[in-house]
Formats: structure tokens, sequence, C-alpha cells
């Protein structure tokens, strides 16, 4: 018996250490549920994703005569944040937010990716980058590639806590251009931190009190057995 | 939250009148099931919850059916003192109906 009551308890420990060995990694890396939150914050995301431009840059130059609404520094953070959760690992290292005033720079970076010049390409990028005013979303400035290939969508998603308006249709237009488009899918919720923790504890505390009622049941059922 | 008492409830609400059909006539039997199903359902959601960002689903929904029918067969002999080949067949016909539910519900 005390070994069906030890299998009982690990089955009962199993998934609350796991859980709590799951958030912490996610805690670790600071990934998804840290975005989550940064997210969170900006009340008009969606205004925001539809108000603005967003470059992709690749082989070809971008238009020089599309307008880009500058954003503040802290805005266009807590912006690439989020849009490092939407454009997942693979495409985020050539998506780019970039401010009007920079246009000049944009151009010479992308002559120079045309002209196969390493060199002007990361002088160009690190302008851009110490300008504070272009995003890198994912990857580091010097793995963009001349080389990629244009995607013509891309999935992206929402990192908010809700089922419906969760993902983006990331498209890239014939003059570079992404235009996000509001999709509804089959999306898995993610818990936040916090409330997948609260479940962990509710789950496991109902758990542990089944447990013991069904102990209770077997007692009783032993004593009118025996008597 | 929500959703793991919604499961439970669906998942009681299938398999109590089921298992009254296949042999838990008494009271405290199907009291020992509820329990049983308080203690599975609610810990099998977690754990695919928790998995689920990193395993597929189906594989994961089999998986978690799979090891249920297992724990539940295990708690139906050691709890109620049915023989272990009754506590099975009890176990597989009450999870099998309440995951082809699930599985159409979902559909």
């Amino acid at each position: 018996m005390k070994k069906v009551y030890l299998i009982i308890f690990t089955l009962l420990a199993f998934p609350f250490f796991q859980a709590k060995a799951d958030l912490l990694i996610e805690k670790d890396s600071s990934k998804y549920y840290y975005q989550k939150e940064v997210c969170n914050t900006i009340n008009n995301l969606d205004e925001l994703l539809n108000s603005y431009n967003f470059y992709y840059i690749n082989s070809s130059p971008i238009s020089s005569n599309v307008s880009v609404k500058k954003l503040d520094n802290s805005t266009l953070s807590k912006i690439s944040k989020c849009l490092e959760v939407y454009t997942g690992g693979n495409y985020g290292s050539d998506l780019v937010l970039v401010s009007k005033k920079d246009n000049d720079l944009i151009t010479k970076y992308t002559n120079s990716i045309k002209e196969q010049n390493k060199n002007e390409q990361f002088a160009a990028l690190s302008k851009l980058k110490d300008s504070g005013s272009i995003i890198y979303l994912n990857k580091s400035p010097l793995e963009f590639s001349s080389e990629l290939s244009v995607d013509k969508t891309l999935f992206a998603k929402q990192p908010d806590n809700t089922y419906e308006n969760n993902y983006y249709n990331l498209t890239i237009d014939v003059n570079n251009k992404a235009i996000f488009t509001k999709t509804s899918g089959s999306v898995v919720k993610k818990e936040s931190n916090k409330s997948m923790e609260n479940i962990a504890i509710t789950v496991v505390i109902t758990s542990f009190i089944s447990i013991i009622v069904l102990l209770v049941i077997q007692r009783k059922l032993n004593k009118k057995v025996n008597e | 939250m929500n959703n793991y008492f919604l499961a439970l409830i669906l998942t009681q609400t299938i398999e109590l009148p089921i298992a009254y059909f296949i042999g838990l006539k008494k009271r405290y039997e199907l009291l020992a099931l509820f329990f049983i199903n308080c203690f599975t359902n609610p810990l099998i959601n977690l754990i695919a919850d928790i998995f689920s960002s990193k395993i597929n689903w189906t594989i994961i929904s089999i998986f978690a059916e799979l090891l249920v029918f297992i724990v539940e067969s295990f708690l139906l002999y050691f709890i109620l003192g049915k023989s272990i080949k009754k506590s099975f067949f009890i176990s597989f016909v009450i999870n099998l109906t309440s995951f082809s539910v699930g599985v159409i519900l979902n559909l």
C-alpha cells in the first residue's frame, strides 16, 4: 500500500514541479511571457500596427518615397519586443521599423547590398542602429543577408492573452512594404506566468483533496469488509 | 481556469452515467469515481498545457488519455477493491467514451 501512496504523490508532485520548472525557463529566456507583458502595456497596439510602416529589407532597395511616422524610442522599443514574437524567428532578421529621417541611410544600406559591398553595408547598419530609430527584429544586424529570399506571407502572432484577433498575417507587397492584417486562426491560448502558476496551484490542491477523500473512502470500505 | 473546470464537468457528466451502466452501481463507487476524475482530469490537462508548446497536440492527447486510463484503472483497483480485469474494463470504456465525445466536440 505504501508503494501506491508513493506513486500517487509522485503523480501529484510531477506536474507541479514541471510547471514550475517550465515557468522558470520561460522567465529565464525572457522570451514569450516577458514580451507578452510588455506588449500588454501598449494599449493601442492594433492601432499602432495599422498606422505605421514596416519595411522588409531584402536585396532590392526599399522605396525611397514612403513616409514613415516617427515614434518615440520607448514605444519603438516596446513594439520591437512585440514584433519579435510576431515574426517567430525565421524571418525577423530582415524586418525593420525605420523612422523617416533615416531614409538616406536606408538607401545607402540597400545600395551596399546591391553592390555587395559588405563594409558599406555594415557601416550603414551601424549608423542606423546608433541613430536609435531602426529596430531589428530577432537576429543581430550582422546576420542581415542579401541572399534572403522574400517570403510573401509570414504568419505572425500577437502575444496577448486573447483567443480572437490574436494573429496577424504579414504580407510583403511589391514595394517590400509590410502590411499587417488581422486574421483569426486556430490559436492556442497561452496563459501568463501568474495565471499559469495559479492554475498549477489550484490543480494540485484539487488533486490533493481528491486523493485524501479517496483514501478515506478506501479506509471506510476496508473497515466494512473487516466487519 | 474556466477551461479546466469545464473539462472536469464534461468528463463527470459523461463518465458517471456510463460507469453506472457498466458496473459501478453503488453510491460510494460513483463517489469514488467522481473524486478519481477530480484527481486525474485537472492534472492531465495541466500536463497537456505545459507540453502543448513543445509537442504536437494529437500526440499529447493520446498519451494523456492512455496515462489517465492506466492511472484510473489502478485507482479503481486499489480504492474500490475491484478485480484488476474489471477495473481496466471500466476505465477503458469510460475513458474511451469521454475521449470520443471530446474528439467529436472538437471537430
